[in-house]
C-alpha cells in the first residue's frame, strides 16, 4: 500500500491485522455456507431435499454442525502418534488459509504485498501436502495410512501439471504478482486468458478439482475403499478442522482460476467497451461472482461424476495433463514471440 | 542492522534446536521431520538473503517433492523397524565435541583476525551475507580444495560398490 | 483401442452435467413423513392382529398350526388345549415375536378361518423387546385399535384368499369370500 509508508509501525501492524480479521471472518462463513451450499445443491440433483429442519430453509445448518462438532468427544485412539495427530489438521487448515495472504481480493485490498504471490501458493500447496500425510501415519490404521499415500502421491503428481500451466499465465504477464496478471490480461489482445490458454485452462481445473481432493479425484476419502481414507480416526473439532482446511483450498483453487484465467475482478476490455456501465459494478463483487461460479462448478461436478480409479488417475496426470501444459506453454511463448 | 542479526541469530538457534531434535528422537520418522524442519529453515535463511525466488523453489521442490519421496518410502518400513533407533543426546561423547570445538575455534579466530580492513567488523558478525562475500572472494581456493577433498569419499564408495556388483556377476 | 475423434469434444461428460443441471430444477419426489404421509394401499403388511369374530368376541383361530409350520422365520408359537367332548381344538395361547417377523404374508394366506391378518397400521416402534413380544390379548387389541379407524362396513384381505387358486385347492371356508363385518361401538 502506498499509504503505509508514511504511517508509523504500530499503526501499519494494526492496519494489517484488522486486514486479516477481515479475510478470515469473510472465509469461514463462507466456508461453513458452502458446506450448507454444497448438501443443498447435492440434494436437488439428486432429488432430495437438502436440509431444511434448523431455521428457515435450514439456514442454521452450518451453526447446528459447529456446535455438534465441538461438543463431540475428542477420541486419540491408542495405537496413535499423539503429537503428529494433533498437530496433522492445524497444518492442513493453516497452510490453506495461509495462501489467502497473496491473493487480491481487490485493486488495493491485498494482505501480503509479495512479488512471488503465485509461488507462494505452490510452495504452501506443497507443505499442506505434509498435514496430510501426517494425518493417514499418525493414525496407526491401515486405512488412514493407505488414505494418506494415496494423497500425496496424488497432490505430488498433480502439482506438476498445475504448475506448468501456471507457468503459461506468469509468462505471458511477465510477473509472479496475482495484481500484475490481472492488469496485463485485461489489457492485452484477447481481454481474458482463456482464449489463448484454453488448453492451460484445461488442465488448471482438472489439478484444481485433484489439489483439493474433492470428486472425482477424492480418491484419498474413497467411502467404498477406504472408510474415509485419512480422516478415519478423527472425530470432533479434528475432523471438523479437516473439513474447514478443504473447503478454504477450495475457495483458494476458486480464486486462482478466476484471477488468473478470468480476469480477476475486472471485465476485459471488449465487454466493458461494449456496456460501459459494467464499470459500475464494484470490483470484489465481480471478482466474488465468478468464484461463486466456479465453486458451484466444484460442487456440480462432485454431484454428477465417478470416482476415478487410482492408475487412471496417475496416468492421466503423467501422460495427458503434463505434454498439454506443455503445449500450452509453447503455445504462451509463440504468442510471445508474435508480439501479439 | 540489530533486527538482522538478532533474526538470525533466532534461525541459527532454531537451526541447532532442530539438529539435536534429530539427535533426540528414537523414532525414524520424527528423526526425519526434524530434518524437514531445518529444509523449511533452509528457505527462511534463502529469505533473510533476500532471495525470494530462491526461497520459494527451495520448499516446492525440496520439501514438497522430494521430502515427501522419502517419508514414502519410510512408511513402506514395518513399526518396529523405525522404532528402535538408538541415537541419544546422552549417547553422544562430549569427548567427540572437543576437536570439533577447537577446529571451529580456531577457524573463527584465523576468520577474525583476517578480516580485511573494507569489511568492517560489526558487518561481519551479524550479516551472513558479508561473510558468505568475504569466504567467495578470499578463501575460493581453499572452500575448492575442501569440496574436492569431501569428493573424493563418494568416488571411493562408487568404485567400491562398483567392484562388488561386478564379483557378484562373476 | 482406437476412440472416436469426436471423444474430445466430451459430449459424453457435457451431457452428464446438463442431466444435474436438469435435476436441479425438478420437483424433489422426497416426502417430509412426519408432516406429509404417503398413501398407504390395502393389503399392506403392517402390524399383526388376530381377528375378534363379531359374533362371539373371540380369535377365530381353530388351533390348525398351519401357520406355524409355514412361517419361515418360525415367530409364531401356538399352545392348545382337545375339548374332551367334541374332540374339537381351543387355542389358548398365540404369540408372535414381531422382532423375528419377516412380513412374509404366509400366515395369513395359509390360514383356512382367515384369523391371523397383517393389519395396514405401520407406525408401532417399541423401545422395549417385550412390547414387540404380541400375544394373544395384544393380538386382539391390536385389531380393536386397527379397526377402530378403519372407514369401510366390511373387512377384507388379499392375501386370504389369492386369486388363481382353484376352489378344490382350497379349505372349505376360503371357498367363498371371507370377509369380517366391521362393528362400532
Amino acid at each position: 500500500m502506498a499509504l503505509g509508508e508514511s504511517l508509523p509501525l504500530h499503526l501499519e501492524i494494526l492496519i494489517v491485522l484488522i486486514k486479516i480479521a477481515i479475510v478470515l471472518g469473510v472465509f469461514l462463513f463462507h466456508a461453513a455456507y458452502t458446506v450448507y451450499a454444497e448438501r443443498k445443491i447435492l440434494g436437488r440433483m439428486q432429488a432430495r431435499l437438502g436440509p431444511r429442519e434448523v431455521g428457515p430453509y435450514g439456514l442454521l445448518q452450518p451453526i447446528a454442525d459447529l456446535v455438534k462438532l465441538l461438543f463431540k468427544e475428542d477420541i486419540v485412539p491408542a495405537e496413535a502418534h499423539k503429537t503428529l495427530f494433533k498437530i496433522a489438521p492445524l497444518l492442513v487448515l493453516t497452510f490453506a488459509i495461509v495462501n489467502l495472504s497473496v491473493i487480491p481480493f481487490h485493486p488495493s485490498f491485498i494482505i501480503a504485498d509479495v512479488n512471488l504471490g503465485v509461488l507462494l501458493i505452490l510452495a504452501f500447496a506443497g507443505l499442506g501436502t505434509y498435514g496430510i500425510i501426517l494425518a493417514g501415519y499418525s493414525s496407526g490404521s491401515k486405512y488412514s495410512l493407505l488414505g494418506g499415500l494415496r494423497s500425496a502421491s496424488q497432490i505430488l503428481s498433480y502439482e506438476i501439471p498445475l504448475s506448468l500451466s501456471l507457468a503459461g499465465v506468469i509468462l505471458y504477464a511477465e510477473s509472479f504478482h496475482l495484481r500484475d496478471i490481472v492488469e496485463v490480461q485485461v489489457n492485452s489482445l484477447f481481454g481474458i486468458n482463456v482464449f489463448p490458454q484454453i488448453l492451460g485452462f484445461i488442465v488448471f481445473l482438472i489439478c484444481a478439482f485433484a489439489e483439493t481432493n474433492r470428486a472425482p479425484f477424492d480418491l484419498p476419502e474413497a467411502e467404498s475403499e477406504l472408510v474415509a481414507g485419512y480422516i478415519t480416526e478423527y472425530s470432533g473439532f479434528r475432523m471438523g478442522l479437516f473439513f474447514l482446511g478443504e473447503y478454504i483450498s477450495m475457495y483458494v483453487m476458486a480464486l486462482l482460476i478466476s484471477i488468473c484465467y478470468f480476469g480477476g475482478w475486472a471485465f476485459p476490455w471488449w465487454l466493458a467497451n461494449a456496456l460501459p456501465f459494467l464499470k459500475a459494478i464494484p470490483p470484489t463483487l465481480v471478482l466474488a461472482l465468478k468464484v461463486y461460479f466456479f465453486i458451484f462448478l466444484f460442487i456440480w461436478v462432485r454431484a454428477t461424476f465417478p470416482r476415478y480409479r487410482f492408475d487412471q488417475l496417475m496416468s492421466m496426470s503423467w501422460k495427458i495433463l503434463i505434454p498439454l501444459s506443455l503445449i500450452n506453454f509453447l503455445i504462451v511463448a509463440l504468442i510471445k514471440w508474435l508480439g501479439v | 542492522m540489530i533486527e538482522r542479526a538478532i533474526s538470525l541469530l533466532i534461525i541459527s538457534s532454531l537451526f541447532f534446536f532442530f539438529l539435536l531434535l534429530t539427535y533426540y528422537f528414537r523414532h525414524f520418522i520424527y528423526q526425519f521431520l526434524s530434518i524437514l524442519v531445518l529444509m523449511v529453515l533452509q528457505g527462511v535463511l534463502f529469505l533473510y538473503l533476500n532471495a525470494e525466488f530462491l526461497a520459494a523453489v527451495q520448499i516446492i521442490v525440496y520439501v514438497g517433492a522430494i521430502l515427501i519421496m522419502f517419508l514414502f518410502s519410510l512408511f513402506l518400513f514395518p513399526e518396529e523397524e523405525l522404532k528402535g533407533i538408538k541415537t541419544d543426546v546422552s549417547r553422544i561423547s562430549y569427548k567427540t565435541f572437543i576437536p570439533i570445538g577447537l577446529l571451529v575455534l580456531l577457524l573463527v579466530i584465523s576468520l577474525y583476525r583476517a578480516v580485511p580492513e573494507n569489511y568492517s567488523k560489526q558487518e561481519f558478525l551479524s550479516d551472513i551475507k558479508v561473510i558468505g562475500n568475504f569466504l567467495f572472494n578470499e578463501y575460493w581456493f581453499l572452500i575448492y580444495l575442501l569440496a574436492f577433498i569431501l569428493s573424493l569419499p563418494m568416488v571411493a564408495l562408487y568404485i567400491f560398490f562398483r567392484r562388488e556388483d561386478a564379483s557378484r556377476n562373476n | 483401442m482406437r476412440r472416436n475423434p469426436y471423444y474430445l469434444l466430451f459430449r459424453d461428460l457435457l451431457g452428464g452435467l446438463l442431466i444435474t443441471l436438469k435435476t436441479l430444477f425438478r420437483k424433489p419426489v422426497t416426502v417430509e413423513y412426519p408432516r406429509e404421509r404417503v398413501k398407504v394401499y390395502p393389503s399392506f403388511r403392517g402390524r399383526h392382529a388376530l381377528v375378534r369374530d363379531p359374533e362371539t368376541g373371540d380369535a377365530r383361530c381353530v388351533a390348525c398350526l398351519k401357520c406355524v409350520q409355514v412361517c419361515p422365520s418360525r415367530c409364531i408359537d401356538v399352545k392348545y388345549e382337545i375339548d374332551e367332548k367334541t374332540g374339537a381344538r381351543i387355542m389358548t395361547q398365540y404369540n408372535i415375536e414381531a422382532l423375528r417377523c419377516i412380513y412374509c404374508g404366509y400366515c395369513e394366506e395359509v390360514c383356512p378361518v382367515g384369523a391371523i391378518v397383517l393389519t395396514e397400521y405401520f407406525e408401532y416402534s417399541v423401545r422395549t423387546r417385550e412390547e414387540a413380544f404380541f400375544d394373544k390379548e395384544k393380538l386382539l387389541k391390536n385389531w380393536d385399535e386397527f379397526i377402530a379407524k378403519y372407514t369401510e362396513k366390511v373387512y377384507t384381505n388379499k392375501f386370504w384368499n389369492l386369486k388363481g387358486i382353484p376352489d378344490v385347492l382350497k379349505p372349505a371356508p376360503k371357498r367363498k369370500q371371507l370377509e369380517v363385518p366391521v362393528k362400532r361401538g
